[in-house]
């Protein structure tokens, strides 16, 4: 019974010293395929790529096909519908998993002095998306929206646009501000200037004056002061000054298997064909050409020769289009992003001239603008060149003042039709914006379209309805209560 | 010797049998010497010095020496001291020595030695020795079996190999053979002198079951519900996956099978969904080891092999031959010594094993079953292909909304809202103008599919030895399925080995070693690349689907229309193959006779390799893809147990107490690459495009646990039983503080049989037991998500960049979930067992579920990890089986079993609040609602319950003034239904004639419904019979309209007529498409398996070296009863998980035909 007794209680020790081995267990539960610490660089670089090299399908759906730059046979952007599966990857591509990494990743760099330009960068571009986001949808949640992990919050309220606006005029002032006085500080994980400070806020600046000019139709006052503001800062200055993101084949452009799609894919659209045609504009042969074939069908160019150039048209009378965007430049793996052209900074500060908000000649910068953006398209794949001969050419057949109508009006609509023509692909989403802040160019809706109306504002993700019902509910109202493609629904700057 | 053997074993498994035997014998005999044989060699020489000692002890000590049984009548010896003093003596001199002053005689026959009074013997002394073997059904000995001389005390068991001799006194005496676990016969001995005596399994009296851990007990003992099949009930009328066999045949057990290939995932539920998250699947547990079967279906696990198709549950690598019977705990208080999951009850499974001192045994088993596809029914013929109710023109080819017509790429081309079908002429997809002629699907299915041929092969050898045995088993599956270049075929090794080192080590090893190969497992959930439940209700009734498979000198596909299940067949390579080790060493250590030390340990060790290929084509615009995933998964367990089993006069106690560590990890490498150089070489190196590789390891997690259970019994009819297990998880763990890790899962169950307690011998109710239990278990956790860590993404222009893990928001703390589960049942058996009846009632309570609901983007996470809801499951099993006719060559047996399960969520986070968690497209879950509901647009009505039509243009395509309605949608989210049935049941009817029997189930469920997502594309495309109604024009709907708006509503009654054209395809847009008319009933009964077996008679192989032979026809899922859902499986899901209930339109179901032949030698 002894030696019995002995080996109940031996095995009742073995039992406690096994289930005694819990003390690792934290450790052995953390995920084993991730690191527990990492450089704040690695996750703000990591939020630039993630800003365009996610799926850009609401950019070329909608924005491409309300801007009328292109036609897809599946873009439902053609006949103004909503296919919410499309429409809601802008949200979900922007707040995941860019948003997922700054939102995280500022309150830690708040508390490092060391990294105040780091900082100060991530703030910056945290402004540059939410502007995405906002412009897109209307009100979205913002002041609790990434707040899952330090507060709890699931189900973030949706603040007013407004107020949203006001916050990264806030944000953007606060960072130029530690910018100017951390300007040696390196920007860690800048994927942009070398972590260079100077430029960052440059780009906050420049930030700022497109966050200016979006007011005014709501708030002209402020616009200026905002204008003013910026240009005073120091805007970008020059094509080098341009955020610019280097894709490879492994992080490659959002757009690169976007624009292979399918057999009716990516036409020109005529009304961009015809406008540049006119103009005789040299961008025309290196937007698009004319394939024999889709891409995905190992289609080949068979002609640059713009005058065999047919757009898609609205009326099905029309011969049918033959020129798609040329993949080769703007769809491969490899073809940089054009986050924030410099072309944009010098056609706002034209118009801001006109409208008397800052001084200067906006002739100069409306040159400027056509220059830059002709030049910055041998940075793309193929290193295509416009001569400065062509761009001299150009600007002399297409003066700011146009002769048609040449009031300060006509040169604010020719400054904003080269800003479209100018944002062509990368910008997009920018160019939509503008167009319902200025109302050029001028654009005649679908007339085969239900609503015969291009719409202002994108419907919420539909996910939202069930996720987040209540806020999105109070949100919706403000904007007709209806979820789709409401002509009536305008964001807040849009009035 | 050998009834020494059998003793032994006797008392290991069946203490409380052996009781209730000792019981029944003590008014006449008292058996002695039963309890105390040891495993010794015994001596022919007895030794033996008593002085004024009890004869009793006296003959216990010589039963002790040599091993032999005494029968006698206890009043012949009572208050009989002897002395007696011998050395190295016979048997007969001891007994001679013993018994000379005594008036008592003695006989020895067979080990045996019957003592009565001297007097009584000669009237009882036989005339005829009668010799014989008593036998199970099968054929197999059943050494140890009594047999004995009605009206007298004269009896012997049967030898190791069944036989037995006993004296009678003339023929028409009656012997009463009886053996435990089968019913008792009375025979007359009539002339034969040699007797084969085949015992029937009693199935009730005295089964033993195998309950958790592998602890085996007489089911009078239990307080709760298990249900113990027999393995053969899986392997005669096999499926690939064994488990699918089960279906309709345990009450509370829902098995289904999705058709998503052989070899695929199954839904197995106990007692209702038991999880918000996690598959909801039962614990497997394979000879005291669990394994690995959880399905990577439907999940977002990094590790899982394409999302295309099924993965499968590896459920199927167990060969059904191997299998020797499955107990299925199905509540709480069974499963709760596995503590953390086994929520969703636990389904053990033992396997087969050599038995000890039995001689050679081969068994070949051959299984052929041939498959034909069911083509889907309910399909429209009337109207062909084309539009607005008329042929396609010229016209309709430049029209930009059915451009693609040109080249059959969009959807137009399957479109069957064309004119009606009366042979005139209409221009195909092939450009070919032809008669317009319905082509069915009976039709179309012959030219896709063709006829599966399943071969399956076993062949086990079995041998015994004088301490140990081992068990070969050798097995070959191969599956040709209908769909062209599909199948599946399995290799099975299997080798068990038990083996005792002298009297007190036993060990038991076994190494199960399996191949499965799923060849071009089929595209699944509307997987545009070929899927054939995605394609078919896309094509035009009137186009023959072979035309797709035409293809130019190229060998590019002529039409390319999406909608191509040849594309698959074709150009998509979808292969996995999954190596298998499955082995468990087992240990037991008699300390004592009563103490005994128990050591088990496993390992599952599974290597999943999948290759998925799309070669280049002009269907799917892919220029190739070539992707290799493999995915090693290791499950570890190692159990110690310490047990203690004692009798004291009227009460019984078995008690253990153990500990256990598990072990779980996953590891997987994925590699991908696109973008074929030559678009027909198969080489990884073929690619312009290579993804880096992706390695994962996860998810990992530790278990360990200390347990203990209980167990008093009174009088052998009350029992009381505690148990109690604390599982401690890493999963709960976390870096931070207040992290409680552990958890106690108790439980207790009684079980009161009252027919003996208050000895009710009535002829009418034969037994009769209720029992009574609580208990509580869990789920394990999911790992690794308790903080927050970070992944590094590839570099880009020399930064790195790095990420948060995962996308779900760690949780600030964490609770395990608990489920707690009482139950109260009884079994009743009446009219000599010839009915009974077991019925038990359950209520679940589930707390604390642990979830990873969706959450919306703008927090920036997509889900988040948290205690979250609450519900219950309450529901009532009833079995009921009978023997209705019973003669000696002709029965007829049923067993009917039914369920009723109602499960709700009670409770969910506030932060989840009204919005409820979606599981799957549409498929949520919302308070008062059960688990996994089907929420979703529904028909618009008016206060008064009217549906509300809105006016449209006619299905002509013309535009103005509306002439024509639809029914208007409710974008609302409204509850639909839910996929749980209310009832799910089966009955099995056995014919038994002589060497034949017949044996069919029908099984069934009522109640609950499917969202068939499928059913959108057939009205869409107007192949379904929904899509007739008001294509003519004729229907006005008896409805209203509303004049007003949407706020202020003014209905007037509906006199236009319904266009189902523009309420399902609106020229190319489904979004006029409501949910509801999606919603169909899940109600099925169908007529499962059928299968006539015949044995071959023993006397015919009495001279060939063949023991028995079986050979039996079998054919299985014959056809339905009843089916509320038109054309699609009621049965198939998208998902087998959660997201259940949803099916986007499944591949079709299959019949099967076959036979199987078992030979032992």
């Amino acid at each position: 019974m002894k030696n019995v007794s002995y080996k109940i209680l031996s095995f009742f020790f073995a039992a406690f010293v096994m289930t005694g081995c819990t003390k690792n267990f934290a450790k052995y539960n953390l995920n084993p395929d991730g690191v527990t610490s990492v450089d704040p660089g690695a996750l703000l670089s990591d939020a630039l790529v993630k800003t365009s090299d996610q799926d850009m399908q609401p950019r070329a759906n909608y924005c491409h096909a309300f801007m009328q730059y292109g036609y897809s046979a599946f873009w439902s952007g053609t006949n103004y519908v909503e296919a919410d599966g499309i429409g809601s990857r802008y949200w979900n591509n922007f707040y995941r998993p860019v948003l997922n990494n700054l939102e995280y990743v500022i309150p830690v760099l708040k508390t490092r002095t060391d990294l105040a330009s780091t900082y100060a960068a991530a703030r910056i571009w945290r402004v540059y998306v939410y502007q995405k986001l906002t412009d897109f949808y209307g009100d979205i949640p913002y002041s609790q929206a990434g707040k899952a992990l330090t507060q709890n919050i699931i189900t973030p309220v949706y603040d007013p646009q407004q107020q949203i606006y006001a916050d990264f005029v806030t944000e953007l002032r606060a960072s130029i501000a530690l910018l100017s006085s951390n300007s040696s500080q390196m920007v860690q994980g800048d994927q942009f200037y070398n972590g260079n400070a100077p430029e960052w806020k440059k780009l906050g600046a420049s930030l700022l004056l497109r966050v200016g000019m979006r007011l005014i139709k709501v708030d002209p006052t402020q616009a200026a002061a905002l204008v003013k503001e910026a240009v005073a800062d120091g805007v970008m200055q020059s094509n080098a000054d341009m955020p610019i993101l280097n894709h490879s084949v492994i992080l490659p452009n959002g757009y690169n298997f976007l624009l292979n799609d399918g057999d009716n894919h990516f036409f020109l659209h005529k009304t961009l064909a015809t406008e540049m045609k006119v103009a005789g504009d040299p961008r025309l042969q290196i937007y698009g050409a004319v394939y024999d074939n889709s891409i995905s069908a190992h289609g080949v160019i068979l002609s640059t020769d713009t005058t065999k150039y047919i757009g898609y048209s609205f009326n099905g009378a029309d011969p049918t289009p033959n020129t798609r965007v040329n993949y080769d430049i703007y769809g491969t793996e490899v073809t940089p992003f054009f986050d924030f052209p410099y072309a944009e900074v010098e056609f706002l500060q034209a118009e801001a001239i006109l409208r008397g908000y800052i001084s200067g000649d906006a002739n100069v910068h409306y040159q400027a603008g056509v220059t830059a953006n002709m030049q910055s398209l041998s940075k793309l794949p193929t290193a295509p060149t416009i001569t400065n001969a062509q761009i001299a050419a150009y600007l002399l057949k297409n003066p700011m003042l146009n002769p048609a109508n040449p009031t300060t009006e006509g040169s604010i609509e020719k400054i904003n039709t080269e800003f479209w023509v100018s944002g062509f692909v990368f910008d997009a989403d920018e160019v939509w914006a503008n167009w319902r802040r200025t109302g050029y160019p001028k654009l005649v809706p679908n007339p085969g379209s239900v609503s015969q109306t291009i719409p202002r504002k994108m419907p919420y993700p539909q996910t939202e309805f069930s996720l987040n019902g209540a806020n999105v509910n109070a949100a919706l109202a403000n904007y007709g209560g209806v979820n789709t493609f409401n002509p009536k629904a305008r964001v807040w700057w849009d009035k | 010797m050998k009834l020494n053997a059998f003793s032994r074993a006797t008392y290991k498994l069946w203490p409380t049998k052996k009781i209730l035997l000792v019981m029944k014998l003590t008014t006449l005999f008292m058996v002695i010497a039963f309890m105390q044989c040891s495993a010794s060699a015994f001596s022919q020489k007895i030794n033996l010095n008593e002085k004024n000692a009890p004869l009793k002890n006296v003959l216990q000590a010589i039963s002790k020496q040599n091993g032999y049984l005494f029968f006698y009548d206890t009043k012949d010896i009572q208050d009989k001291n002897i002395t007696v003093k011998i050395k190295d003596a016979s048997v007969d001199d001891a007994l001679k020595a013993c018994l000379k002053k005594l008036p008592l005689t003695y006989k020895i026959i067979n080990n045996t030695v019957f003592l009565q009074e001297t007097d009584n013997i000669a009237t009882t002394v036989s005339k005829l020795t009668i010799k014989g073997k008593v036998v199970d059904e099968s054929g197999q000995p059943l050494p140890g079996a009594s047999i004995k001389l009605k009206g007298t005390s004269a009896g012997v068991s049967a030898d190791m190999n069944g036989a037995f001799s006993i004296d009678a006194p003339d023929n028409k005496s009656i012997l009463v053979v009886s053996f435990v676990g089968f019913q008792t016969r009375e025979i007359t001995v009539g002339d034969n002198s040699f007797l084969t005596i085949t015992l029937s399994g009693s199935g009730k009296l005295s089964e033993v079951i195998v309950t958790a851990l592998g602890i085996k007990k007489e089911e009078k003992q239990l307080g709760y519900s298990i249900t113990q099949v027999s393995g053969e009930e899986v392997s005669t009328t096999r499926e690939p996956t064994f488990i699918n066999a089960l279906a309709g045949k345990v009450a509370g057990l829902v098995v289904q099978s999705p058709p998503n290939g052989p070899g695929g995932s199954s839904r197995v539920i106990l007692r209702g969904n038991s999880s918000f998250s996690g598959s909801n699947q039962p614990l497997y547990v394979v000879d005291g080891i669990p394994i690995n079967s959880t399905t990577r279906e439907n999940t977002d696990d990094t590790g899982k092999i394409y999302g295309g198709s099924d993965p499968g549950d590896g459920l199927s690598s167990i060969n059904p031959d191997d299998i020797e019977s499955i107990s299925v705990l199905k509540g709480a208080s069974a499963a709760a010594l596995y503590g953390g999951g086994a929520q969703a009850g636990v389904i053990l499974i033992t396997t087969k094993k050599g038995k000890k001192n039995q001689g050679l045994g081969i068994t070949f088993n051959s299984n052929t079953v041939i498959e034909k596809m069911v083509p889907y029914d309910d399909l429209q013929y009337t109207y062909g292909r084309g539009v607005y109710g008329r042929l396609y023109t010229a016209d309709d080819f430049t029209n930009p909304l059915f451009s693609s017509l040109k080249d059959n790429s969009g959807d137009a081309p399957g479109w069957s809202w064309g004119a009606k079908i009366e042979g005139q002429p209409f221009l195909d997809i092939d450009g070919k103008t032809k008669p317009y002629v319905a082509q069915t699907a009976a039709q179309n299915f012959d030219r896709f599919f063709k006829t599966g041929l399943t071969t399956t092969n076993s062949i086990a050898l079995t041998k015994g030895t004088d301490n140990g045995s081992y068990r070969i088993s050798l097995s070959d599956t191969k599956d040709n399925s209908p769909t062209p270049n599909e199948g599946y075929d399995r290799y099975n090794a299997v080798f068990r080995l038990n083996q005792d080192f002298g009297k007190r080590f036993h060990t038991d090893f076994k190494v199960d070693l399996s191949r499965t190969l799923r060849i071009n497992a089929p595209l699944l959930r509307g997987d545009g690349r070929g899927s054939f439940g995605l394609s078919y209700p896309r094509i035009a009734n009137t186009t023959d689907i072979s035309l797709l498979d035409e293809k130019d000198a190229n060998g590019n596909f002529l039409s390319i229309y999406s909608a191509n299940p040849y594309l698959q067949i074709e150009k998509v390579k979808n292969n996995q193959t999954q190596n298998r080790v499955l082995s468990s060493g087992n240990i037991t250590y008699d300390i004592t006779d009563h103490f005994h030390a128990n050591v088990i340990g496993g390992i599952d060790y599974l290597n999943t390799d999948n290759l998925f290929v799309v070669y280049p084509n002009n269907i799917a615009n892919t220029g190739g893809v070539y992707r290799t995933t493999g995915i090693d998964q290791q499950r570890t367990d190692l159990r110690g147990m310490l047990s203690y089993d004692n009798k004291f006069k009227n009460f019984t106690v078995n008690a253990f107490a153990g500990a256990e560590i598990q072990n779980s990890t996953q590891y997987s490498l994925d590699l991908y690459a696109y973008n074929f150089i030559d678009p027909t070489l198969l080489n990884f190196n073929n690619n312009k495009n290579v993804n880096p590789p992706v390695e994962l390891h996860s998810p990992r997690s530790k278990t360990n646990s200390v347990f203990g259970s209980l167990q008093f019994g009174y009088k052998n009819y009350l029992f009381l039983e505690v148990t109690g297990r604390n599982d401690w998880y890493s999963a709960l763990a976390s870096t931070r503080p207040d992290f409680k890790v552990n958890l106690f899962y108790p439980s207790a169950n009684i079980s009161y049989v009252f027919t003996d307690a208050l000895h009710i011998d009535s002829k009418v109710l034969s037994f009769g037991k209720i029992r009574a239990s609580i208990g509580q278990t869990g789920s394990n956790p999911t790992p690794n998500l308790t903080d927050l860590t970070f992944t590094l993404q590839p570099s880009l222009n020399g930064l790195t960049n790095a990420e948060l893990s995962g996308a779900t928001v760690p949780p600030a703390k964490l609770k395990p979930e608990t489920t707690t589960e009482s139950e109260i049942g009884t079994e009743l058996r009446f009219l000599g067992d010839r009915i009974s009846l077991d019925f038990a009632y359950y209520y679940k309570k589930s707390n604390n579920f642990l979830l990873q609901p969706t959450i919306s983007n703008a927090t920036t996470f997509n889900s988040l990890y948290f205690n979250a809801g609450s519900m219950y499951n309450k529901g009532f099993e009833v079995l009921l089986t009978g023997s209705p006719i019973k003669t000696s060559n002709f029965s007829w047996n049923v067993s009917f079993n039914a369920a009723k399960n109602k499960n709700m969520v009670t409770a969910l986070a506030p932060s989840i609040g009204e919005n409820g968690i979606t599981h799957y497209i549409n498929i949520k879950s919302k308070v008062g609602y059960p688990l996994g509901s089907i929420f979703g647009s529904s028909y618009q009505k008016s206060p008064d319950g009217q549906i509300v039509y809105q006016p449209e243009n006619s299905q002509t395509g013309d535009s103005g003034v509306p002439n024509s309605v639809i029914i208007a949608k409710n974008s609302n989210e409204t509850y639909l239904g839910s996929a749980n049935p209310d009832w799910s049941g089966g009955i099995t009817n056995t014919v038994t004639y002589k060497n034949f029997s017949l044996s069919f189930l029908i099984d069934g469920q009522f109640g609950g419904q499917v969202y068939e997502a499928g059913a959108t594309w057939t009205n869409y495309f107007g192949n379904s019979k929904a899509s007739l109604l008001g294509r003519d024009g004729s229907y006005i709907p008896n409805g209203v309209i509303n004049t007003g708006t949407a706020t202020a509503p003014v209905y007037v009654k509906n006199t236009l007529p319904y266009s189902p054209y523009i309420q399902y395809n609106d020229n190319g847009n489904a979004d006029k498409i409501i949910d509801q008319s999606n919603i169909f009933s899940r109600t099925f009964v169908k007529f499962r398996q059928i299968s006539l077996a015949y044995a071959l008679p023993k006397n015919l192989l009495a001279h060939t070296p063949v023991r028995s032979a079986t050979f039996s026809l079998i054919a299985r899922n014959l056809f339905f009863i009843r089916k509320d859902l038109p054309t699609f499986d009621p049965e198939a899901s998208d998902s087998i998980g959660q997201g259940f209930g949803y099916d986007s339109g499944g591949l079709p179901t299959s019949r099967t035909y076959g036979f199987n032949l078992n030979v032992s030698f």
